[in-house]
């Protein structure tokens, strides 16, 4: 044992020699098994000892403290970086013990309430027995590589040892995503990548500073990777660490204030609360397994049909989620690790099931996550999976499916909602801005403005916020256009967005922007649901609406403009079916590869609703009516879909009228009805067409018949 | 109340703080004498609690109304009407015409407003959220046929034919007010303006049913469409009501012989005059009075950084006096639930009051919670009898002996102490599996440590420390909790005021005319990659001297010489492509030359490193002024607190009342002395534990405290030399 420190924690230490509470559990480390570190590590003697000397009372006092030391550094953070997706909330500022559990944070998104707590152990792990590395008070570390831990590239995360008196005593860590990661593509979400060798940057947990300070050689270098937007790789290098460093700041004050031993025990026991508190919850629902298939309708390239299964079995505080049955991995960027499906399941459990319970790792101990090698979900290291979140719409839909189900005839019955959308639909857009400084950003709107999902007592709400961070902010169209090189023309609600049923799911927006005072731009697009929903409905509730990917280019928008022309279109059911803008039109799937728009081109984007609750037939007559009033639902979806009926031209229901309707649909699906085992009989003879099965793996089970080899 | 002797000011003046409950009124009389006088608000018409208030003012001071408005040089007045308007949702039907495409921008509310005004646990529980409704019915919204770019260039002229057809509809569809807000109006006001032409040119003001008009380019003119609108609606919701309230208040004092001015507490740390005042500027007035009424008394009194906490029935507010300064603005001021963006004076609010209730959260392990819940005034704490079941910080306090059940808020209401044991019984005691009086003190611990944490992230946030303030608390459960909270902070020296019960409105009694102006316009001090300084002066000139000439203008309006005004000048500035902007005050008010632009720069790197940290200082990625903002500010006639004759060695027997037993934390419940504020005289100094009662709260000496009282009559109180906290 060689020591670094006078007279503290050593710089390093002899494999075996890691006292207990520092150690991490050890594993083979690997993609597909660093999912293990989700689990708590076992409380260290010394760590018992320190619970045990937290007085009565005092518990509840420092936790306010350390949520307060939370509030206050995400602010900072927040502040100073720079990338849009700090306003989607797409960032952490977090706590560990000394051997990386996850204490608390303050999460934009939940997404990396998991997968920031990997490199942390990674490095503990790895490099505390490694005498060329060492962990070092004043180290900072960074990391964005998936592999070890995180979503994908474009999140990059900085981390800080905390010791106090030479002892290692905490670890804190600021992460943020940013659009850009020096890949083949603008946007770090590379639509065309098939290895992850076309991703751009990837670093795996390294030290890029000492001292408390950045190393101004490694920080050249990782401006240096991301020449279309090197401000921004600059500016939030640093913002990052600096929201990891007040935090750092903030833990060794408190230790100086009370001691070592007293952090170690407030934040361990955070922990153990937080299984123990998770587990009571779980205890409380009904013993059983629930299952639910969704999918998705591309890999980004190219349309394609992909499925996600999950079978989730409740015993007892334990729950086993089995995604066997969900397609195979493929050569896009839509595969992704186990560790990013547990991530995206715990975006819906903190803000459901668990929405009372510590953000914690200890949160998640009752989770065991079965997924099977080869699927999508679990793919081989080297595979692409920068578009890891995308995919990951399959996760988002499938725990609030199970789950809902799970807690249905429970005491947490209030947390019962239908899916939120989660399209996704973003444009990554890069070139010179209007003040000629080179840019490659989001243009997040719309994907922060989807539907949230209908609910078990009421409709969902309209534009909700961002379903991978659901607080997340979109950018006003002054903000946006005084920023970047674009106009919008719209911006608005979709009529007829929300998943239809009891109660109905959110409506999303649409928008459509128009690269100006710029000679062309670059975009790529992001999207979903062109083909097949996956925010579908619960209970009977239908999905959501689904969005076509719609480019007008070589338009004559600006003079119509000018003129004052009467007929330009205000939404994009006018711009679709009026095509007053004259221009070739092009209507394809949501998902586009980067291309380049010149001003004046057109460029539609559309967010998706949530998902819809129950019998359509079984919704208010009245509160149809006055979504047809607010042109929230258009007159044929009411007549068509609600069965509503009107009193002649009027929005007026007839009450008489549509009670016959409803009697007379629910007679016709009454006569639709047929025994269950000749309904499976001919359920099982069909089977989508072949052109869609590309990469859905063998039909039905969706197990591998093309193995995948990546060069 | 008693009369008491200030020393000569420049005119007597009348300060009315109107809250949902109390109507506050200090007097400061024209020969120095101040009255302060408490009543209840009468809701249904304020003016009668205002005079009511006027009327025992003016017989404290041994004269009448009519006298006391003869004397008076100037009413200062906050007020919740706007607020409670709000609250009642008793605003009339508007219309709301923005650009078509855009009509959405209510609903939309950049995605998350669900958020706005929700506390923590509310944000984490996304099964249950409500954005909040919008104002403006969605069939009242209309989008006109217009476009404006982001360089206020017009991209489509507006269809006036289109928009008058609009007009008709929603004047057939009810509309009692129209609230324009177009795109870009802040840089290009002219179809806002057109529009406001087509309305009066179709409804002339000499008809009947002449509604009023608001653009946001006037309003507001600032950036960002969603923060615009809203304050541009609440302000047309608010204006009517507002308007009558004040009509009403004027007519009283008019027909009572007053003729001088009338001034409202704004928001943004000044006043104005009724007629010069938009009536979102007067939410939250009361308490940002407070803050400048704490600046100025910490002047008074040597103490240039202080924080401000008043602690109430159902909220703990904050405010920060920095090096003297006040002008910390709310980073995202919501009002209600609406996200606006004025420069409001930063006041923090958390959910701590004395009504908070406390409980144990069974989910999580039995753990202790205090708040952010509250039993409000109706059925209120246990103790009170009122139908309350459920522990509040006060019936902690009453348990362990720091409220007097028999002489609580003046004797009028007398409390339970059986019923508040009983409830902390019932629900924290016996599922803790510990006895009550350790259940109380543990909920008083509780409270006072998350008041502290909260200061402490505020102060911290703003680059300082809380162990350099000094703590001034008021409110009815300030004084109460003022030590367990400054323990924490290691405050130097805690001070509770005579005039406590009515600070708001004292506060008002220091406050200067000043009114601020702000336009959103984007320069670049300096350049991205080159980081060349500004070279356009006249750019930036032009708009301070356009933001100058509008504050000369008021001012004029207002009979005040603005050769005599202080101007100061603040730029929202970032570096190139950041989200947020820093503010900060400018070292100068008009550019010459490239020194000035650097001095202007320089000031802006030291603040934000300052509030942030160097590592993020980032000149190479341009520099980026977005907002302007100018304070104008008349120079405040010379005050100061009245100073009373101190007894070196004065003793605080005379004042003692008796003994009641209080619990401390190091001794248990112990025979504690209880001495009356009024009759402590300036000099005496008193070693903890002791309680000293007043007629609207407590102020608990704790063991190792001293307090004394100076010649102001200021309760001081300190950790005792001999036992440094």
């Amino acid at each position: 044992m060689t020591s670094a420190h006078a007279g503290g924690e050593p710089a390093y230490y002899a494999p075996g020699q890691v006292p207990a509470h520092l150690q991490v559990r050890s594993i083979e480390v690997s993609p597909a098994t660093v999912v293990e570190w989700i689990k708590p590590e076992p409380v260290s003697e010394l760590e018992r000892r320190c619970m045990e000397q937290l007085l009565a009372g005092e518990y509840e006092i420092y936790h306010e403290k350390l949520v307060n030391f939370l509030a206050e550094t995400r602010e900072v953070f927040t502040r100073s970086g720079v990338t849009s997706m700090l306003r989607s909330g797409d960032c952490i500022v977090a706590i560990y013990t000394a051997n990386g559990d996850l204490v608390n944070a303050s999460a934009g998104t939940y997404l990396h309430c998991v997968t920031a707590t990997l490199p942390v152990k990674y490095v503990l792990h790895k490099f505390f027995t490694d005498p060329s590395v060492g962990i070092r008070e004043g180290d900072i570390w960074y990391a964005n590589e998936a592999s070890y831990g995180g979503i994908h590239n474009p999140d990059q995360m900085a981390f800080m040892p905390i010791f106090h008196d030479g002892e290692l005593i905490a670890w804190s860590a600021a992460l943020a995503h940013q659009p850009e990661t020096g890949a083949t593509e603008p946007g770090g979400m590379p639509q065309s990548a098939r290895t992850r060798y076309d991703e751009g940057l990837k670093i795996t947990p390294m030290r890029i500073g000492q001292d408390y300070q950045i190393r101004a050689d490694i920080l050249e270098m990782l401006v240096n990777q991301m020449g279309r937007a090197p401000r921004m790789q600059a500016v939030d290098t640093r913002a990052r660490a600096t929201g990891a460093d007040r935090l750092r700041i903030r833990i060794q004050e408190l230790a100086a204030e009370r001691g070592n031993e007293f952090v170690r025990g407030l934040l361990r026991r955070h922990v153990v609360e937080a299984e123990e508190a998770s587990r009571r919850r779980i205890s409380r629902w009904n013993d059983g397994t629930y299952r639910a298939n969704v999918f998705i309708d591309t890999i980004g390239r190219e349309p394609a049909l992909v499925r996600g299964s999950l079978s989730a079995t409740k015993r007892g505080s334990d729950i086993i989620m089995d995604y066997t049955g969900t397609s195979p991995e493929n050569d896009s960027a839509y595969n992704c690790f186990p560790h990013i499906v547990a991530a995206h399941t715990a975006v819906y459990i903190y803000a459901f099931a668990f929405q009372d319970l510590p953000v914690s790792n200890g949160s998640l101990a009752a989770f065991t996550w079965t997924v099977p090698h080869g699927s999508v979900f679990n793919a081989q290291p080297d595979a692409a999976i920068s578009n890891s979140p995308l995919l990951n719409s399959l996760a988002l839909s499938l725990a609030p499916l199970v789950l809902s189900r799970m807690m249905f005839a429970s005491v947490d019955h209030d947390q019962v909602a239908a899916p939120i959308s989660n399209v996704g639909a973003g444009m990554v857009f890069a070139g010179p801005n209007q003040y000629d400084v080179p840019v490659a950003e989001m243009e997040a709107s719309t994907m922060n403005t989807e539907g949230h999902g209908a609910r078990f007592d009421c409709d969902g709400v309209d534009a909700y916020g961002f379903p991978w961070g659901h607080a997340g902010r979109s950018m006003d169209t002054e903000d946006s256009e005084t920023e970047y090189q674009y106009m919008r023309l719209y911006f608005g609600l979709r009529t007829d967005s929300g998943g239809f049923g009891m109660n109905q799911g959110g409506l999303a927006t649409e928008s459509a922007v128009c690269p100006r005072h710029v000679p062309i731009m670059f975009f790529q697009k992001i999207g979903k649901n062109s083909l097949i929903p996956v925010s579908v409905g619960l209970f009977g509730g239908y999905p959501s609406a689904s969005l076509p990917g719609i480019w007008i280019h070589d338009t004559n928008l600006w003079e119509k403009l000018t003129r004052g022309d009467t007929d330009i279109p205000a939404n994009t059911l006018q711009l679709a079916t009026d095509r007053a803008i004259e221009g070739t039109y092009t209507f394809e799937h949501a998902n586009q590869m980067t291309r380049v728009a010149k001003n004046g081109d057109v460029i539609v984007q559309l967010a998706g609703g949530g998902g819809g609750y129950g019998d359509v037939l079984k919704r208010d007559a009245a509160l149809v009516e006055k979504d047809v009033v607010a042109g929230r639902v258009s007159r044929w979806t009411a007549e068509n879909v609600y069965a509503v009926r009107f009193i002649e031209d009027s929005t007026a229901v007839d009450e008489d009228a549509t009670a016959s309707a409803r009697a007379a649909t629910r007679a016709e699906r009454l006569a639709h009805g047929r025994p269950y085992a000749e309904f499976v009989a001919a359920w099982q003879e069909r089977r989508p067409a072949e052109a869609a099965l590309t990469y859905f793996g063998s039909w039905p089970d969706g197990v591998v018949t093309t193995p995948i080899v990546r060069i | 109340m008693t009369a008491t002797r200030l020393p000569a000011a420049v005119g007597a003046t009348i300060n009315v703080d109107i809250g949902g409950t109390f109507t506050d009124c200090f007097v400061r009389a024209a020969d120095g004498r101040v009255a302060v006088v408490k009543t209840p608000t009468t809701g249904y018409r304020l003016a009668v609690g205002f005079m009511r208030a006027l009327k025992q003012a003016a017989a404290e001071l041994s004269t009448d109304v009519e006298s006391l408005l003869r004397d008076t040089a100037e009413i200062r007045y906050s007020t919740t009407v706007a607020m409670n308007t709000l609250l009642q949702r008793l605003g009339p039907t508007l219309a709301l015409i923005t650009t078509e495409g855009f009509s959405d921008v209510l609903e939309i509310g950049r995605g998350a407003s669900w958020t706005d005004s929700a506390s923590n646990d509310e944000v984490r529980n996304v099964a249950r959220i409500e954005k909040p409704v919008p104002l403006v019915r969605t069939d009242m919204t209309v989008g006109v046929r217009e476009r404006i770019d982001s360089f206020g260039e017009i991209v489509r002229p507006l269809d006036r034919e289109h928009f008058l057809g609009q007009l008709r509809t929603m004047v057939d569809k009810g509309a009692r007010g129209f609230v324009v807000s177009l795109l870009f109006s802040y840089l290009n006001p002219v179809h806002e303006r057109e529009i406001r032409d087509l309305i009066h040119s179709e409804y002339p003001e000499s008809y009947l049913g002449a509604m009023p008009i608001m653009l946001s380019s006037d309003v507001l003119p600032k950036r960002w469409e969603y923060t615009r609108t809203n304050t541009t609606v609440l302000n047309a919701y608010l204006h009517q009501a507002m308007w009558e309230e004040l009509a009403g208040m004027n007519d009283e004092l008019r027909d009572h012989g007053y003729t001088r001015g009338i001034m409202m507490v704004h928001n943004t740390g000044g006043m104005a005059e009724v007629y010069r005042t938009s009536a979102v500027e007067t939410f939250n007035g009361g308490p940002v009075a407070g803050l400048i009424g704490s600046a100025a008394i910490g002047g008074d009194l040597g103490f240039n950084n202080v924080i401000v906490a008043d602690m109430g029935g159902t909220s703990f507010d904050i405010g920060m006096v920095v090096h003297g300064r006040t002008r910390f603005y709310q980073f995202k001021p919501v009002i209600d639930r609406y996200w606006v963006d004025m420069s409001v004076l930063e006041t923090r609010s958390i959910g701590a009051g004395g009504g908070s209730i406390a409980s144990v959260n069974t989910a999580l392990g039995d753990r202790l919670e205090v708040g952010p819940r509250g039993a409000g005034s109706m059925p209120g704490p246990a103790c009170y009898g009122l139908g309350g079941t459920e522990p509040t910080v006060t019936d902690a306090d009453v348990v362990l002996g720091y409220i007097d059940p028999d002489h609580y808020f003046g004797g009028e209401l007398t409390l339970r102490r059986e019923l508040a044991e009983r409830a902390i019984r019932e629900h924290v005691a016996d599922p803790l599996g510990i006895d009550v009086v350790e259940a109380a003190a543990r909920i008083r611990s509780l409270v006072d440590a998350n008041m502290a944490d909260v200061i402490t992230r505020e102060a911290l946030l703003r680059g300082s420390h809380p162990a350099d303030f000094t703590l001034f608390v008021y409110g009815g459960a300030g004084p109460l909790h003022a030590v367990g909270v400054g323990r924490r902070l290691r405050s130097p020296q805690i001070v509770v005021f005579p005039y406590s019960p009515v600070f708001c409105a004292f506060g008002s009694s220091t406050m200067p005319v000043a009114h601020i102006y702000e336009i959103s316009l984007r320069i670049d001090l300096l350049a991205a990659g080159t980081q060349a300084p500004l070279t356009d002066l006249e750019a930036f000139n032009h708009i301070v001297d356009e933001l100058r000439a509008r504050a000369e203008k008021d001012l004029s309006g207002e009979g005040y010489d603005p050769r005599l005004a202080t101007y100061i000048l603040e730029l929202d500035t970032k570096y190139g492509g950041q989200i947020h902007s820093h503010r900060f005050t400018s070292p100068v008010l008009e550019l010459r030359d490239e020194d000035d632009v650097r001095a202007v720069y320089s000031q802006f790197e030291k603040e934000y490193a300052a509030f942030f940290s160097d590592v993020n200082v980032f000149p190479a990625g341009g520099v980026e002024i977005h907002n302007f903002v100018l304070r104008a500010e008349m120079p405040q006639p010379e005050w100061s607190v009245p100073r009373f004759p101190t007894e070196p060695g004065a003793s605080a027997e005379a004042a003692r009342v008796g003994t009641r037993e209080a619990w401390f934390a190091d001794s248990g419940f112990v025979d504690t002395p209880v001495y009356d504020r009024e009759m402590l005289s300036p000099g005496v100094r008193l070693d903890g534990p002791a309680l000293v009662r007043s007629r609207y709260t407590t102020s608990v000496v704790e063991p190792a405290y001293t307090l004394r009282v100076d010649e102001r009559r200021n309760l001081i109180i300190a950790a005792s030399e001999r036992n440094p906290s």
